[in-house]
């Protein structure tokens, strides 16, 4: 047993956690407990100490394991103690291999001389362990990205969600009596969701407990046995997965539910893509998109879903002008063919971008609210390159209520809940008045108030015309934002879908392809049963 | 349409200039009651050395600031300031060409050598190893033109780089400098009048003001009856002009932007490539105009050595200054404070009598209390 007793934890001006007392199973029979809240109700906060980031007597309270009062000096105590905690952010180091991503810290070696051909190997048993890569069944259900991959590829060339996996992996391999997953499949595809779910059970079968953290209400509602409620710092309650959670998280029960978007005018074509390409980073004559076109109208959105590496994220980045080794096809925007070679051109053609990532490419963390709004209009607020502060701060404070952003114009957006920094880089592209923008993942690890914001956000900006290419592998968030749904397999369109067709199953079909998509059905009845 | 009052405070400027200011006036404090420096530090006489001696090193620190900001360096202003000064001399003293000729030389050079910097380290080239070359290099091309030999005398007319401005001009530079900056801080709350946003606090206005005028007030008092000497007017202006640069230029924000993070600053549009060539190319023109001060203030170049170390003293200054290497943070405000606490400690030293080579020591203990304090803080 793994207790949490009366955890207070103080930052300056801001009580992050007060007598949050928590009992987690940890012998014998498993358990996976939720844990939900929105952001800046404490579940980072809370996992920090049981993880060891933040030390004994920084924080008030016990952690008790099995009767003994635990003083964790560093994450490295928590892990020998067996609590493991895959963040929210990934700790993998880029530069190096997967095999050493696996086995960093335990390196085999003599005399301090790393073994290498050893470490691949344990690197490979310990993810087929894992994954279980040799049971055909499981190989079959997703997780498709990490099969036969060379465990020598660094780890920065593989995408966000397989970079997920391979730090999931690595805390599965540790057995440790309870593990944290912090928003584990903010970036994984529903595929790969439902083999982390596969794993997650097996794991409970044999005795090991997790704490599940998500966003996403239907994934605790699945996997969970019990769910632990946080608001503002305190633990509301301990209930039922099948409980009102929106209700007991925002402590408001009549809080508006997914609303469907009603049909809006549509204008004449914004954007047109004929013919796209975009040429494979790496490998020469291969593309990851090829043979795509589709139009966007005034006020319309278009979705692009697709399983991960499918080209959602490289259509947009190649729309947007970086696309690292080119791409062809026409691009018109209002009728006039525009020729992309650089963010710069993009943006002087109408385009805006918000990119999946957004602290690593649409903010810059250090500067504050003010300065990152104004990113990408500083030239039209400045006359002979001095720039006109006033103006600056008047168009930013337009954009905080706008948006309502619950920020100060001067904090630094390092600061800022996730939803709110996703704001602010939806927010610097305001004042430009794009036509096209480019959304890619809009709503990825932000909570669900914000995320019902920035719906109603985009839904603002439809009305006034603006054009919205959206990329999400969060469904049903495509359901409720496209007015059409073109569905990518490999680079290229297998589908599209119209405003009344458009449900997950149907994406997923056209997504894995219609072999899988009998599995994926039986798998969906399955959970519904 | 109305706008509710920002509820944020109001900036004034970082917390780390302020600590700054504090140990330098605590460090004069000190100096100038220590009986070792028998009460010498804080006159007339001995801070206008100091300021005449800080100048060259300020001039490169506040170019420095800028390439350091966008996570550059810039290694070869020594050297640059060595080859800048050879050219101006050889200028004169080998053509026999005026002074305006020898100084448009020297900038000419300054501005080659930074833009050829810009444009390789706008291509991914490591701004570290584009400069460690230049620090090579220009030192060879500074003994190369001059034959290995120093080049003394400079004309009489390039002395004036050296010399001072009478009385009468001082007090009219630092009247126009007060008026200038106490109308920019009246335009700004006229300006934020006139598109209704929340008022300058009178507690900013006073700030602004009281700050304006004291540095007013101290330059008076060292330079009003000897007149101030060219060098400090030179590098007044350069540090002036840098912090309006980096604090209200498009350019300058596009600094802090591209430092903090080089991708979304691409993304968001901005010209990063022209930016960093910028920044180098201003790094480099500061660096002839430090090789000309130099070349006028000891009346020739030493091409072997002139200006050696100073690209070391100048990230010290920067450093000390608060801005961070990793780039995104700092301030010219914190470079010249940092520049002149580094100038008083070695003034102070030598009023002290402390060895030269237990000095060396010092300043680099000194490097990294600072580095620790500025770290300190933003946690």
């Amino acid at each position: 047993m793994i207790s949490l007793r009366k955890i207070g934890k103080q930052f300056p001006g801001v009580r992050a956690l007060h007598d949050v007392s928590l009992d987690i199973a940890s012998a014998g029979t498993g358990e996976v407990l939720g844990l939900v809240g929105e952001n800046g109700a404490g579940k980072s906060t809370l996992i920090k100490i049981l993880g060891g980031i933040y030390e004994a007597g920084t924080y008030r309270g016990e952690v008790v394991i099995d009767g003994v009062v635990q003083a964790f000096r560093s994450t490295l105590d928590a892990r020998r103690a067996g609590i493991a905690v895959v963040h929210q952010e990934l700790a993998l180091v880029p530069e190096m291999t997967i095999a050493e991503n696996l086995m960093l810290g335990r390196e085999p070696a003599k005399f301090g001389i790393v073994d290498a051909a050893r470490l691949e190997k344990t690197a490979r048993a310990m993810l087929a362990d894992v994954l279980g890569e040799h049971d055909p069944e499981v190989e079959r259900g997703g997780l498709g990205p990490t099969r036969g991959i060379d465990l020598t590829t660094p780890v920065g060339h593989l995408g966000v969600g397989v970079q997920q996996i391979l730090e999931i992996a690595r805390a599965l391999a540790d057995r440790a009596k309870v593990i944290v997953l912090d928003e584990p499949t903010a970036a994984l595809t529903d595929g790969e969701t439902a083999k982390l779910f596969e794993l997650v059970r097996a794991r409970k079968a044999e005795g090991a407990s997790f704490i599940y953290i998500s966003h996403r209400l239907e994934e605790i509602r699945e996997l969970c046995d019990r769910v632990a409620v946080l608001r503002d710092g305190e633990l509301v309650t301990v209930t039922s997965p099948d409980d009102d959670l929106v209700g007991l998280m925002t402590g408001n029960s009549d809080v508006e539910r997914a609303r469907v978007r009603t049909g809006s005018v549509w204008g004449k074509t914004v954007l047109s893509v004929k013919n796209l390409r975009v040429a494979h980073p790496n490998l020469a004559n291969r593309a990851v998109v090829d043979k795509l076109s589709f139009d966007v109208k005034a006020g319309e959105v278009v979705a692009l879903a697709g399983a991960m590496g499918a080209g959602r994220t490289a259509t947009l980045s190649a729309l947007f002008g970086t696309a690292k080794a080119g791409m062809h096809g026409e691009i018109r925007v209002d009728d006039v063919v525009v020729k992309i070679a650089s963010p710069r051109d993009a943006i002087a053609a109408g385009f805006a971008y918000v990119p999946e990532d957004r602290k690593a490419m649409g903010l810059v963390l250090g500067l504050s609210v003010t300065d990152n709004l104004a990113l990408s209009a500083l030239g039209r607020m400045s006359r002979l390159g001095v720039v006109d502060g006033a103006r600056v701060e008047l168009s930013a404070l337009a954009r905080l209520r706008e948006l309502s952003i619950k920020a100060g114009l001067d904090m630094e957006v390092a600061t800022l809940s996730g939803g709110n920094q996703q704001k602010v880089v939806i927010g610097k592209w305001l004042e430009l008045a794009p036509r096209v923008l480019l959304l890619d993942e809009p709503t990825r690890g932000v909570d669900v108030g914000a995320k019902a914001e920035i719906y109603a956000l985009i839904e603002e900006l439809t009305s006034k015309g603006h054009a919205v290419v959206l990329a999400s592998s969060d469904l049903p968030e495509v359901v409720r934002l496209a007015d059409r749904v073109i569905v990518l397999r490999e680079g290229s369109p297998v589908g599209t879908l119209e405003r009344a067709e458009i449900t997950p199953l149907a994406i997923m079909q056209l997504a894995v392809g219609t072999v899988a998509s009998i599995m994926v059905k039986e798998a969906l009845d399955e959970t519904r049963a | 349409m109305k706008l509710e009052r920002s509820a944020t405070p109001a900036r004034h400027g970082d917390p780390s200039t302020w600590i700054m200011a504090a140990v330098l006036a605590g460090l004069w404090g000190v100096l100038a009651v220590l009986p070792a420096t028998r009460g010498v530090f804080l006159t007339q006489n001995n801070l206008a050395t100091l300021l005449v001696q800080s100048s060259v090193l300020l001039v490169i620190s506040v170019g420095m600031t800028m390439v350091i900001l966008i996570r550059g360096i810039d290694l070869s202003v020594g050297a640059g300031v060595a080859l800048t000064g050879t050219v101006a001399a050889l200028v004169q003293i080998k053509l026999g060409m005026s002074a305006p000729v020898a100084i448009a030389a020297g900038l000419a050079v300054g501005a080659i050598l930074g833009g050829w910097h810009g444009w390789w380290a706008s291509r991914g080239i490591p701004a570290f190893v584009v400069t460690l070359a230049g620090f090579k290099a220009y030192r060879g091309g500074a003994l190369v033109l001059s034959g290995a030999k120093g080049l003394s005398p400079m004309h009489d007319d390039f002395a004036v780089l050296a010399g001072s401005i009478p009385p009468v001009a001082t007090w009219l530079v630092v009247g126009t400098a007060l008026s200038a900056g106490l109308a920019l801080t009246f335009r700004d709350a006229a300006r934020r009048r006139q598109l209704a946003l929340a008022p300058l606090t009178t507690r900013t206005v006073a700030l602004r003001v009281t700050g304006q005028v004291v540095l007013a007030a101290l330059i008076l008092v060292v330079f009003a009856d000897r007149g101030m000497p060219v060098q400090v007017l030179i590098a007044g202006a350069v540090a002036v002009w840098g912090v309006f640069v980096t604090k209200r230029t498009r350019f300058g924000r596009h600094l802090y932007a591209i430092g903090g993070n080089p991708e979304a600053a691409r993304l968001s549009g901005i010209d990063v490539k022209r930016t960093t060539i910028g920044a180098f190319v201003i790094v480099g023109v500061l660096t002839a105009v430090a090789g000309l001060m130099l070349a006028a203030r000891v009346n020739g170049v030493t091409p072997g050595s002139q200006g050696n170390l100073l690209e070391l003293d100048a990230v010290t200054a920067v450093v000390i200054g608060g801005t961070a290497l990793a780039g995104g943070r700092g301030s010219v405000v914190g470079t010249v404070l940092g520049t002149l606490v580094f100038s008083t400690l070695s003034n102070g030293m030598n009023h002290l009598h402390v060895d030269s080579n237990l000095q060396l020591i010092f300043t680099g203990l000194i490097l990294l209390v600072a580095v620790q304090i500025s770290k300190g803080k933003r946690s």
